[in-house]
């Protein structure tokens, strides 16, 4: 079934949507999740919210790209799940290893949070993004977006573990410079 | 702070980079072009960049001619299991039990045994999931590197290949294997997975030289990287070479077997001591003189007389019942400058079709001649499948027509990038050649058919003509699994990096 038609029954009340919707991606929103939580248990609670989720908001909403909002609503509670659950043990898991790479090469200013309103950072990180070639750009996203680790990006793209590792590596560095030329000093 | 203002800003990164970006799915082995592809494929080496493009799953498109191909939900295609836990299986509890070192000449007839599949709405995470009595299949995976797969020819018949399979061909069904040795990254170099151990190489090249009449000397090992069979390395590759008085036999990490008439491969391969005791036989390349071939096709005579001169120095290594001859050339995409590859590729005649189709993706001889065609300087036999694969059953597939119909409805598995194309969807007059040809990357874990189509894309910049007008045109490789829809159940949008359709 289309996604269009997974919508209509949404809109409709149908919980064969639900049905429907887990039959094409559960598999993906468990990879999203598994990669951010790294807990099979835990990616498949977080998996039901989100399909609890895409009950609950559509409608009102009418997401153009269903794989996408669901990937979206997926990660977030991911995220969500990941605080919750590390709290009291910071570090360690895919997120914070990811994150701490991105912000080493995003800032070393104090007040960062200050100088840089993440809305003005998310349209600079698009314009970055745009000036990757798509090999880099996906990489970046696999690792920064979906918090998958280098060896699952490596054998999703059929490339050498060092090979993703130095594309990631070069394009923090870019991504250093551009936000230097952008203003934002690092 | 910083790392929620980062999330956060993550968050807004724009949907197309994302669902560009999306995974392909947990379990999911990928595959890059193995030596030999690398070798056959002519890559279009411009600024692309080498991503797969799913097969979406979708509704069927409308012009397929026949209208029998099933597509649809499970319930719909008679699929008897399936689960999200048991699709993605079937990728991960492969056994990797290889077969003793044998030197056989043919692909393999013997059938592994096939489990019946299971009634059960309910399946847990180990059991396969089985299609109308057949394992399902994952999706293959497209060669992986600089450029994306394509050839850039003058004329249409230089895309003209030795492929046994023409449009006359008519099959109801074609053999699936499942590759024992799938590997999940590529090895240093592109170079083919490992599985031979060193002592498997040594034994096959012993028994190889006796088969022959050869005493091996001297043995020589090439090695690149580190040579491991742990999935989890970056494994190199090892080619075991033996030194005979008029011939080198080496094997590869695959189980190749070749024979070199020069030094040249091993010479840096030698300690001074090696090369002083056994580095003066008689090893020469083989003049050809008259049958130097003139031409970019070798016909069956021609390469009867060349396989005789072979034989006269290497006894019955290759049987005159082969196919004619076929030579790759490739045009450069920016001057028009011809190359022609100094390797002659051909394979073993049969009566039967099928046998043809499986010899010619999985077990072509290659002649290596000079730059100039007039000497051969070795030879390599047909890899052993025996060796990595077993038969896992013979699938109905789809006829041309109707993959061709897939084609133009925009589900294709393809490296050619969007920008090149001459438009969004491949019209009919766009696809010049269809052939059906396996997926053979090594790092796939089953090795199915596809109908491989040449679609015309952009001409470049600065279109290049030859000295008689006709202008150098680039043909992008684009891929259908000629396999029915129903039995791929790893095909779908969500597992995918793009989909061209999905979101119309």
């Amino acid at each position: 079934m289309d996604d269009r038609s997974i919508v209509d029954l949404f809109f409709d009340r149908d919980e064969s949507a639900l049905s429907e919707t887990e039959r094409k991606y559960k598999r993906y929103c468990h990879s999203i999740a598994n990669g951010i939580l790294g807990d099979r248990r835990d990616s498949e609670e977080c998996v039901n919210d989100a399909m609890l989720g895409l009950w609950n908001t559509i409608p009102p909403k009418k997401p153009e790209n269903l794989r996408t909002y669901l990937a979206k609503l997926t990660r977030n509670l991911a995220i969500n799940r990941y605080k919750m659950r590390s709290a009291d043990k910071r570090g360690g898991g895919n997120v914070d290893v990811s994150l701490g790479e991105l912000e080493g090469c995003l800032v070393s200013s104090d007040n960062f949070e200050v100088v840089m309103d993440s809305m003005v950072l998310s349209e600079l990180l698009n314009s970055f993004l745009g000036t990757l070639s798509q090999e880099n750009r996906i990489m970046f996203i696999q690792k920064y977006w979906f918090f998958r680790s280098v060896d699952d990006i490596a054998g999703d793209l059929s490339v050498s573990k060092s090979k993703v590792k130095v594309s990631l590596m070069r394009t923090r560095a870019r991504l250093a410079e551009f936000l230097e030329r952008e203003g934002y000093k690092v | 702070m910083k790392k929620d203002k980062l999330l956060e800003a993550l968050d807004g990164i724009s949907e197309k980079y994302i669902n560009e970006a999306a995974p392909k799915g947990i379990g999911k082995k990928s595959a890059v072009l193995s030596k030999a592809g690398l070798i056959a494929a002519c890559f279009v080496l411009v600024c692309g960049i080498a991503l797969l493009i799913p097969l979406s799953k979708k509704e069927p498109p409308e012009n397929i001619p026949s209208g029998d191909v099933a597509w649809g939900s499970a319930e719909e295609t008679g699929v008897e299991t399936e689960t999200e836990e048991s699709t993605a299986s079937i990728t991960e509890d492969t056994e990797t039990k290889l077969p003793p070192v044998t030197e056989t000449d043919s692909a393999p007839s013997s059938e592994t045994e096939s489990t019946p599949g299971t009634e059960s709405d309910e399946t847990t995470p180990s059991e396969p999931v089985y299609i109308n009595g057949l394992p399902a299949l994952n999706q293959s995976s497209l060669p992986s590197g600089f450029g994306y797969e394509g050839l850039s020819v003058f004329y249409p018949w230089e895309l003209d290949t030795n492929n046994p399979w023409n449009d006359n061909v008519s099959l109801a069904t074609l053999p699936v294997f499942e590759n024992y040795v799938a590997k999940t990254s590529q090895g240093l170099y592109g170079m083919a997975p490992i599985f031979l151990s060193e002592e498997d190489m040594i034994e096959r090249l012993q028994t190889v030289a006796e088969k022959h009449g050869k005493e091996i000397k001297c043995t020589v090992y090439e090695r690149i990287g580190k040579y491991s069979s742990n999935d989890e390395d970056e494994f190199g590759t090892l080619e075991v070479y033996g030194i005979c008085e008029d011939v080198i036999l080496s094997v590869g990490s695959m189980g190749g077997v070749s024979c070199y008439f020069d030094y040249s491969r091993v010479w840096y391969e030698m300690s001074d001591a090696e090369r002083a005791e056994h580095g003066a036989y008689d090893i020469k390349p083989i003049e050809l003189g008259p049958l130097t071939p003139k031409s970019d096709t070798v016909t069956k005579e021609e390469l009867n007389l060349i396989i005789d001169l072979i034989n006269s120095v290497f006894p019955d290594s290759i049987s005159t019942d082969v196919s004619e001859g076929y030579r790759e050339i490739g045009y450069a995409g920016k001057t028009g400058e011809k190359s022609i590859f100094p390797y002659v590729y051909f394979f073993d005649r049969s009566d039967d079709v099928t046998e043809n189709i499986l010899n010619y993706n999985f077990s072509s001889y290659r002649i290596i001649f000079s730059d100039d065609m007039s000497r051969i300087e070795g030879f390599s036999l047909p890899s052993d499948m025996s060796l990595y694969t077993g038969k896992l059953g013979d699938y109905p597939i789809i006829t041309a027509d109707e993959a061709r119909a897939y084609l133009l409805a925009g589900d294709y598995l393809t490296t050619v990038p969007e920008f090149e194309m001459i438009a969004e969807t491949i019209s009919y007059d766009q696809v010049h050649k269809c052939e059906l040809v396996y997926l053979t990357s090594m790092l796939n874990r089953q090795f199915l058919p596809y109908y491989k189509f040449h679609v015309r894309i952009k001409d470049g910049e600065s279109p290049v003509v030859n000295a008689d007008g006709e202008l150098l045109k680039h043909y992008g490789v684009f891929y259908v699994p000629a396999v029915r829809e129903e039995y791929l159940l790893d095909y779908s949008p969500s597992i995918g990096i793009w989909q061209p359709t999905a979101n119309k």
